[in-house]
C-alpha cells in the first residue's frame, strides 16, 4: 500500500514534467501574433518593422531558440524558481499569488454553497421522487446549469447595479438592494463592502454547479434507496434521517468522494474566466487567459503547473478514499 | 416450447431464437455493415469527386460536421432503437417506467419537436443571412410593440435585421450537432477505457490512469487557441476537441462503477463460469455502469452545448454557423436595449438543456434494474 | 491625453474592427475622460470650488476612468500606444500643448522661437522643474542628452538606440537634426530642412525626456540581463527603479504615482508640488488638478463598464456611438459629444496581382465602389450617427479637407455603369449579373476581422451591395494577426509566376512591386485595417501608407501621381497657403482615384456620470475634456 503511494507520488512528478513540457511545446510551436502586430505598429511609422518585431521578441526572450528557452526554464524550476511574467511585470510567483486571492474570494463560497444546497436537495429527491417538491427541487437545480453563465452575469449586473438603484417598487427605492457594478480590489478582503460584491459572482457560480452536485448525490443515494439493507433499516423503524445519514449516505460515499475531492482541489486553484471578465476581477483565470493570449512562456507554464499537480495528488486521494471507504477494493496486489 | 400465451420465464425462453443467425453472424450486425458501408462511400463521393463548395445533393453542401452527425444518428439507430425494437418486453418496461416522470415525457416532447424543426427547418425559412436588413434591424419581438415589430419577425431582429427566429430554427441543428456527437465520442471513449482499466486491472488499469490523470490536465485551452489560429474556428474542430478530451471525467466515474461490480458475485460467476475478460466486460459489467454512463451521457450533452456558448464569448466560436451561443454572445452587448437578441436564444437553450437533463434522469431512473418499480 | 500629444509620426494600425471600440480608444484618447478642467468661462466658479466631492470608492477616491485597454508599461521611452500615452500624461508633463491648431502653450519649454527660414529652433526651459528621485533640476543638459544618446543614439547617429520607436521624427529629409546646448536652460535645435510646420512637428516638444544621470548610469549602451532576459537600454531604463517607483516624475506632472496593476489599474494622487497649479491659463481659469486621485480603471468587458457609469460606480468612460442612446438613459449620465473625432475608416482594395485585376487597372471600377457604397447608412449602422461620411483620406472636419471634391452619387445604377464600362469587353452584364472573362459571374473575396462585430456588419452589408451590382462576395473572417500575417504581409516567395529579387523592399509589407510580391492569400477586398494620425499634419500617414514603395503599402498602389513629392511639399512649405494648396491637389487626387475606398471619420463621444464641471465647448479638434490641464472635477 505504502508502495502504491509512493508509485503514484513519483507519477505526480512525472505527469506534471510532461504537463509542462506539453505545453511549452504547444506555446512556442504557437505562431506569435503580438509580434506581428508590433510589425505593423512600426512600419506605419515610418520604422523597420523588423526591428520592432525583433525588440518585441527579445524583451519577452522568444527569440532564443525553443530548447534554450525550455532547458532555461526547467533549470529554473529545479531550483523553484518560476520566471518572471512580462504580462504582469512582476515575478510569477506575486502574480499568481496576487490573483489566486481574488479568485478564491469567490470560489471557495461558492463551491460551499452549491454543495451544500446541492447534495440537499439531491438526497431529499432520491427519497420523495416523482413529487412536486422533487420536480421543483430538480428544477432549481438545473436552472443555474441551463443559463450560459455571462449572459446571467451581465443581466445581474444590469438588473442589480443599475436598474435596482434607480428604481422603486411600489414607492419604496431599491437602491439599497443595489450592488456595485464591478470589482472594486481596494477593499480589504474581509470587509463588509467586499462581500457584498461578491454576491453576484458567487451567484453566478454557484448555480451553474449546483446541478451537477444534487444530480450525483441524487443518483447514489437512488442506487441504495431501495436497496434491501434500506428496506430493512425502514422496516426496523428507523426514521428518514437515519436511514440516510447512517445507511445510504456511507455506502454512496464512495463515488460521491470522486466529485467532492475533485470539488474542494479545484477550489484550490481554479477562476472562472468569464465570471472575471466580466466582473473584472483579476483572478486566475483571467490571468490563465492573458498569459496565454500574450505568450508569456513563465506565466503559462507556472499556471499549467500547479493545476496538474494538485489535480494528479487529487486523484490519489480519490483512489485512497476508495480503499477506506469500502472494504471490497484493495490496492494491496495491484 | 409453450412461449406464446405464458410469459417468458427463464426456463422458456429458447435461447436459440434469441439471436437469429445468419450464418454465425447477426443479421443486425449485417445491416448495420452495409449501412456504414453505404454512409462511407457517399462520404468518399463527397470528399473525393465533389469540388470543394459544390453542393452534395440538390442544393446541400453537406460539412464535415454534418458527415459526423448522419453517423451518429446512424450508430444510434442501430445501438439504441434496434435493440429497444427488438425486445419490445424491456422497451414497454422503461417505457412504464420513464412515464412516471411526466416532466421528463413533456421534455422528451419537445426535444423531440426541436428535433423535427432543425431537420426541416431550413428548408422551410430562408438562412438568416438572407434577412439581413438594416432598416429593420433591432426590432422588438411582437408581443413587446414597437414600431419596428410586426409579424413579419414576430420573434424580433438583431443588429443587422436577421429574423430571430431563423437564427434560432438554424441554431438547434448546431445544438444537436455539437451535443450529440461531442457526446457520442467522448461516452464512447470513456466507457471503454473506464470499465477495461477496471477489470483488467494491473497494468492496463495503472497506464490508462495515469494517462488519464495526463490527458485530463493537459491545457486543452492552449491546444485549442493554437488549433484555432492554425486552422480556423470551425465547429467540426470545436466539437472533435470537446469529444476527445472530454471523456476523462466518464473515465474515471465508470472505472469507479466497474471496480465495484467487479467484485460483485456476478462478474466472479461469469468468470468461474469460463467466460473470456472481454466477454465479461462488454456483457456484464458495461451494462451495469450503463446507468451511471447514461446519467454522465445525457449531463455531457448540455455540457457541451454551453461549452459552445462560452467558446463564442470568448471569441472562439464558428463565425460561419449560427449556434445559439453565438447569437446569444452577439446580443451580449445591447442586452441594456435590444435583450430580446441574447434573452430568446438563451430561453431555448435553457429549456433544451433543462429537457435534456430531465430525460436523464428519467432514463436513469427507468433503466437501472435495481431501483424499484415503486 | 492631450492632442497635443499626438506626434505627427504616431500612426497607429486600428483594428477598424474597434470602430465600436474606436471610439472608446479615441475616447480613451480625445475623452477618457482625463479630466482637464478647463473652467470654462462664463461658469460660476466659487460654488463649484466649495462642493465636496463624493467619494465613489473606497478611501478618498474621486474619478474613476473606465477604459478598455491597459498601459503596456510605465517607461516613457516606450510609448507604443494611446493607453500608456494618457497614463504618462498624468505624471509628466511635455514640453508644451496645443491650443488650438498652431497655437501652443508652453509647459516644461517656457520659451520657444523659431528662425525666419525655420531651419532652426531655440528653446528655453522654465528654471523651476525639479525631477523627483534626487535628480536635480531639470536642464538642457538632459534634453541634449536623451535627443543624442537615445533618440538618435544608434551607432551612425541617424538611427535611434536599440528599441526606441520614435527616432524617425528626429530625422527630415534623411538627415537627423542637430542638436546644440546654449546655456543652463537653453539650447537649440538645428533642422537639417525649412519646415514651416516644425513648431506642429517638433517632436521635442512631446517628448518625455530623461534626466541626464539617468542615461548616463547605462552607458555603455549594451545587452544586459533583466529579469532573466538579456535586455535592451530602453528596455533597461524602463526597470530603474525611479521609473518602475514613479519617483522619478517630481514636480513636473499634476499627479503622483501610487499604484499599478498591469492590464488592471493604475492610481495616481495629487501632486502638491504641481510646478503648474494655481497658475492662470488663457481661457482656462487656474490650473488643476482638482481631484484627489484619479484612476484608470481596465475593463474586460464593455457592457460592464457601460453598466459602470450608468451606476455611478465610475466617472467615465467612452461610449460607442450606437450605445449612446442607452447609456444616457440613467440619470446624472451626460453625454459629451465632439464632431472632432479622429482617424479615417476605409475598404482596403487589392492592386497586387493576387487580386481582382481591374481594381488595379480601372480608376472606374474603383470609383464604383464609391458609388455602390451608401456611406451614410454605414454612419447609421455602426455609429448611430456619430459620424461622418469622406470622400477622401482625411477627416470630414479636418483642416485640409477640399471645398470642393470630387462626389460619387450614392446608387446601384451608376456603379454598374462604371463597373462595365472600367473592365472592357471581357466582362460585361447579363441581366442582373456581372459576368468575368470566363463567363462566370464575378466573385469577389472580402476579408474581415471577425472577432467583432462591426466589420461584420459592414462585410454583409458590402456584399449586399455588391450583390445588388450582379457581384458575388465571399466574406472570411479572421483575426487580426491573421490579417497581418496572411495577407498584408508579402513577399515574392508567394508569388509563383515571378522568379528572382524584386525590384525594391521597403518592408514587410511592401516587399516588392504590386507584381512581384503578393500575400499568402488572395483578397480582393479588406475591412479592418485603419490609421490614424494627427488630422493637422496629415502628410505623415500618406506618405507611409500611398507612394508605391512607402512602408506601409500592403495593397500594391501604384499612384500616377507624385504622392510623396506633394506631401513633401506640404511639409516643408513655407507658408500655411503653400501647404494648403498643396494638400487640397493631393486630396482631390485621391478623391478621384479612389485607391482605397474612403468611407467615414467618427465623432468622438464620452459619458460622464454626474454634472461634470469645466467640459469645454467642443468647438474644435482641441477642445478636449483633457486637453491643457487636468481641472475637471464633478459637482455632486
Amino acid at each position: 500500500m505504502r508502495w502504491y503511494v509512493a508509485r503514484r507520488l513519483a507519477w505526480a512528478l512525472v505527469a506534471t514534467w510532461l504537463a509542462v513540457t506539453l505545453t511549452f511545446g504547444v506555446l512556442l510551436a504557437a505562431p506569435n501574433p503580438g509580434a506581428d502586430a508590433a510589425a505593423a505598429q512600426c512600419a506605419s511609422q515610418d520604422r523597420d518593422p523588423e526591428q520592432c518585431r525583433q525588440q518585441y521578441l527579445e524583451s519577452r526572450g522568444l527569440d532564443r531558440p525553443a530548447h534554450v528557452q525550455y532547458i532555461d526554464y526547467m533549470t529554473d524550476l529545479a531550483a523553484l524558481d518560476f520566471g518572471y511574467s512580462e504580462s504582469q511585470e512582476e515575478p510569477v510567483t506575486a502574480a499568481i499569488a496576487d490573483a489566486w486571492i481574488y479568485s478564491a474570494q469567490y470560489f471557495v463560497p461558492s463551491i460551499i454553497i452549491s454543495v451544500l444546497i446541492g447534495y440537499s436537495i439531491g438526497l431529499y429527491s432520491a427519497l420523495n421522487r416523482y413529487t412536486l417538491t422533487d420536480y421543483l427541487g430538480s428544477f432549481v437545480a438545473y436552472f443555474g446549469i441551463s443559463i450560459p453563465n455571462f449572459w446571467f452575469a451581465i443581466v445581474l449586473i444590469l438588473v442589480v447595479g443599475v436598474y435596482f438603484r434607480e428604481a422603486s417598487l411600489l414607492g419604496v427605492s431599491l437602491d439599497a438592494l443595489s450592488l456595485r457594478t464591478y470589482y472594486e480590489t481596494s477593499y480589504g478582503v474581509f470587509t463588509v463592502e467586499n462581500a457584498k460584491q461578491l454576491i453576484m459572482p458567487v451567484i453566478v457560480l454557484a448555480t451553474a454547479s449546483v446541478a451537477s452536485q444534487m444530480r450525483y448525490s441524487r443518483a447514489q443515494a437512488l442506487e441504495y434507496a431501495n436497496a434491501d439493507f434500506v428496506k430493512t433499516a425502514r422496516a426496523k423503524g428507523a426514521s428518514t434521517w437515519r436511514v440516510l445519514v447512517a445507511h445510504v449516505l456511507r455506502v454512496a460515499l464512495v463515488p460521491l468522494s470522486t466529485i467532492l475531492i475533485v470539488d474542494i482541489l479545484a477550489v484550490l486553484f481554479a477562476g472562472s474566466f468569464i465570471i472575471e471578465a466580466i466582473f473584472q476581477i483579476p483572478g486566475l483565470g483571467r490571468l490563465q487567459l492573458e498569459a496565454i493570449t500574450q505568450k508569456d512562456t513563465d506565466l503559462v507554464a507556472a499556471v499549467t503547473l500547479i493545476p496538474v499537480f494538485l489535480a494528479i495528488v487529487g486523484n490519489l486521494i480519490q483512489d485512497l478514499a476508495y480503499v477506506l471507504l469500502d472494504p471490497r477494493i484493495d490496492y494491496g496486489d495491484r | 416450447m409453450a412461449t406464446d400465451s405464458r410469459p417468458d420465464t427463464f426456463d422458456s425462453v429458447d435461447w436459440d431464437r434469441v439471436e437469429a443467425d445468419t450464418g454465425g453472424v447477426p443479421v443486425v450486425a449485417v445491416v448495420e455493415a452495409l449501412t456504414f458501408l453505404a454512409f462511407g462511400a457517399a462520404l468518399a463521393y463527397d470528399y473525393l469527386i465533389v469540388p470543394e463548395g459544390e453542393p452534395t445533393v440538390l442544393d446541400w453542401d453537406v460539412t464535415a460536421v454534418e458527415w459526423l452527425f448522419v453517423a451518429v444518428l446512424l450508430l444510434g439507430l442501430f445501438h439504441v432503437v434496434v435493440p429497444l425494437a427488438r425486445s419490445r418486453r424491456m422497451t414497454a418496461y422503461y417505457w412504464r417506467q420513464f412515464r412516471k416522470n411526466r416532466l421528463a415525457v413533456a421534455s422528451l416532447g419537445y426535444l423531440g419537436v426541436l428535433l423535427v424543426i432543425g431537420v426541416l427547418g431550413p428548408a422551410i425559412w430562408a438562412a438568416p443571412n438572407e434577412t439581413i436588413s438594416y432598416a429593420e434591424a433591432y426590432a422588438p419581438p411582437i408581443f413587446i410593440g414597437g414600431d419596428l415589430a410586426s409579424l413579419d419577425h414576430a420573434l424580433g431582429t438583431d443588429a443587422q435585421g436577421r429574423h430571430l427566429w431563423h437564427l434560432i430554427v438554424y441554431g438547434i441543428r448546431v445544438s444537436f450537432e455539437v451535443g450529440l456527437i461531442a457526446m457520442t465520442l467522448a461516452i464512447t471513449i470513456g466507457t471503454i477505457v473506464g470499465a477495461v482499466a477496471a477489470y483488467f486491472g494491473g497494468y492496463v488499469d495503472e497506464v490508462l490512469m495515469r494517462y488519464v490523470d495526463i490527458q485530463q490536465t493537459f491545457p486543452v485551452f492552449i491546444l485549442l487557441l493554437l488549433l484555432i489560429y492554425l486552422y480556423g474556428a470551425s465547429l467540426f474542430l470545436i466539437i472533435l476537441l470537446y469529444g476527445v478530451f472530454g471523456w476523462e471525467g466518464t473515465a474515471r466515474l465508470v472505472r469507479s462503477e466497474a471496480l465495484q461490480r467487479t467484485e460483485e458475485a456476478y462478474s466472479r460467476a461469469a468468470e468461474a463460469a469460463g467466460a473470456s475478460k472481454l466477454w465479461v466486460v462488454r456483457r456484464h459489467i458495461i451494462p451495469n455502469v450503463s446507468s451511471t454512463v447514461i446519467t454522465a451521457a445525457t449531463l455531457s450533452i448540455p455540457v457541451f452545448i454551453l461549452g459552445e456558448a462560452a467558446l463564442s464569448f470568448l471569441g472562439f466560436g464558428d463565425p460561419g454557423t449560427f449556434s445559439w451561443g453565438r447569437t446569444i454572445n452577439a446580443g451580449r452587448s445591447d442586452i441594456d436595449s435590444a435583450w430580446w437578441i441574447s434573452t430568446i436564444p438563451g430561453l431555448f437553450l435553457f429549456l433544451t438543456v433543462l429537457a435534456f437533463n430531465f430525460v436523464g434522469d428519467a432514463l436513469r431512473d427507468a433503466i437501472d434494474p435495481r431501483s424499484d418499480s415503486g | 491625453m492631450s492632442d497635443d500629444q499626438i506626434d505627427e509620426r504616431r500612426r497607429r494600425v486600428l483594428q477598424a474592427a474597434a470602430a465600436a471600440g474606436v471610439s472608446v480608444t479615441l475616447a480613451g484618447c480625445s475623452s477618457g475622460g482625463d479630466g482637464d478642467g478647463e473652467g470654462t468661462p462664463g461658469t460660476d466658479a466659487t460654488d463649484s470650488v466649495d462642493e465636496e466631492f463624493a467619494p465613489q470608492g473606497p478611501g478618498d477616491r474621486s474619478w474613476i476612468t473606465g477604459t478598455t485597454s491597459g498601459a503596456q508599461s510605465l517607461n516613457p521611452l516606450a510609448i507604443s500606444d494611446e493607453a500608456t500615452n494618457n497614463r504618462l500624461d498624468l505624471l509628466y508633463d511635455p514640453g508644451s500643448v496645443t491650443i488650438d491648431g498652431l497655437e501652443f502653450e508652453g509647459r516644461m519649454i517656457e520659451e520657444y522661437e523659431i528662425a525666419d527660414d525655420f531651419t532652426a529652433a531655440t528653446y528655453r526651459l522654465r528654471d523651476d522643474l525639479e525631477w523627483g528621485a534626487d535628480y536635480g533640476q531639470v536642464t538642457a543638459d538632459d534634453y541634449v542628452s536623451f535627443v543624442r544618446d537615445i533618440a538618435l543614439g544608434g551607432p551612425d547617429m541617424r538611427t535611434g538606440v536599440v528599441g526606441y520607436s520614435q527616432t524617425s521624427s528626429y530625422i527630415l529629409g534623411g538627415e537627423p537634426i542637430e542638436i546644440e546646448k546654449l546655456g543652463k536652460l537653453e539650447f537649440r535645435v538645428n533642422l537639417p530642412q525649412s519646415r514651416g510646420f516644425w513648431l506642429s512637428e517638433d517632436p521635442i516638444r512631446t517628448a518625455y525626456v530623461l534626466p541626464a544621470d539617468l542615461i548616463e548610469k547605462y552607458k555603455p549602451f549594451e545587452q544586459r540581463e533583466v529579469n532573466g532576459n538579456q535586455a535592451n537600454v530602453i528596455t533597461q531604463i524602463g526597470q530603474d527603479e525611479a521609473i518602475v517607483e514613479g519617483d522619478l516624475s517630481g514636480n513636473l506632472g499634476p499627479f503622483n504615482f501610487e499604484s499599478w496593476d498591469k492590464g488592471q489599474k493604475l492610481v495616481v494622487s495629487r501632486n502638491e508640488d504641481y510646478y503648474l497649479s494655481g497658475t492662470e491659463l488663457d481661457g482656462l481659469g487656474a490650473a488643476g488638478p482638482n481631484l484627489e486621485e484619479y484612476t484608470y480603471q481596465v475593463f474586460d468587458e464593455q457592457s460592464t463598464a457601460y453598466s459602470a457609469v450608468r451606476a455611478g460606480d465610475i466617472t467615465t468612460t467612452g461610449v460607442e456611438g450606437r450605445k449612446v442612446e442607452d447609456v444616457s438613459q440613467s440619470d446624472g449620465v451626460s453625454i459629451f459629444e465632439s464632431d472632432f473625432g479622429e482617424g479615417t475608416f476605409f475598404l482596403s482594395l487589392n492592386h497586387r496581382v493576387n487580386g481582382w485585376a481591374p481594381i488595379r487597372e480601372s480608376r472606374e471600377v474603383r470609383q464604383a465602389f464609391a458609388h455602390l457604397i451608401d456611406k451614410n447608412t454605414l454612419v447609421d449602422q455602426i455609429f448611430s450617427g456619430y459620424g461622418d461620411p469622406i470622400g477622401t483620406f482625411h477627416e470630414a472636419w479636418g483642416p485640409f479637407y477640399p471645398d470642393d471634391l470630387p462626389t460619387f452619387e450614392t446608387g446601384i445604377e451608376p456603379a454598374k455603369e462604371k463597373f462595365a464600362n472600367g473592365t472592357g469587353s471581357d466582362y460585361g452584364y447579363d441581366g442582373d449579373t456581372f459576368l468575368g472573362p470566363d463567363g462566370e459571374q464575378v466573385e469577389l473575396k472580402m476579408v474581415i476581422d471577425n472577432t467583432q462585430q462591426t466589420p461584420e456588419i459592414v462585410g454583409n452589408y458590402i456584399k449586399q451591395r455588391l450583390g445588388e451590382a450582379g457581384i458575388a462576395v465571399t466574406i472570411e473572417g479572421t483575426s487580426f494577426g491573421k490579417i497581418i500575417a496572411n495577407y498584408l504581409q508579402n513577399s515574392v516567395e508567394n508569388n509563383p509566376n515571378y522568379d528572382g529579387e524584386p525590384s525594391f523592399q521597403a518592408s514587410g509589407f511592401n516587399n516588392g512591386a504590386y507584381d512581384e510580391a503578393i500575400g499568402k492569400n488572395s483578397w480582393d477586398l479588406i475591412y479592418g485595417v485603419g490609421f490614424s494620425g494627427n488630422p493637422f499634419t496629415p502628410w505623415g500617414t500618406i506618405r507611409a501608407l500611398l507612394p508605391e514603395q512607402s512602408q506601409f503599402n500592403f495593397m500594391g498602389y501604384r499612384p500616377d501621381f507624385d504622392v510623396s513629392g506633394t506631401a513633401t511639399a506640404a511639409a516643408t512649405a513655407s507658408s500655411e497657403e503653400g501647404t494648403r494648396e498643396n494638400m487640397n491637389e493631393l486630396f482631390t487626387f485621391l478623391a478621384r482615384d479612389q485607391p482605397l475606398t474612403w468611407l467615414f471619420s467618427p465623432q468622438a463621444t464620452v459619458a460622464y456620470r454626474r454634472p461634470v464641471e469645466g467640459l469645454p465647448e467642443p468647438d474644435s479638434f482641441w477642445d478636449r475634456p483633457d486637453a491643457r490641464t487636468i481641472g475637471l472635477r464633478t459637482t455632486e
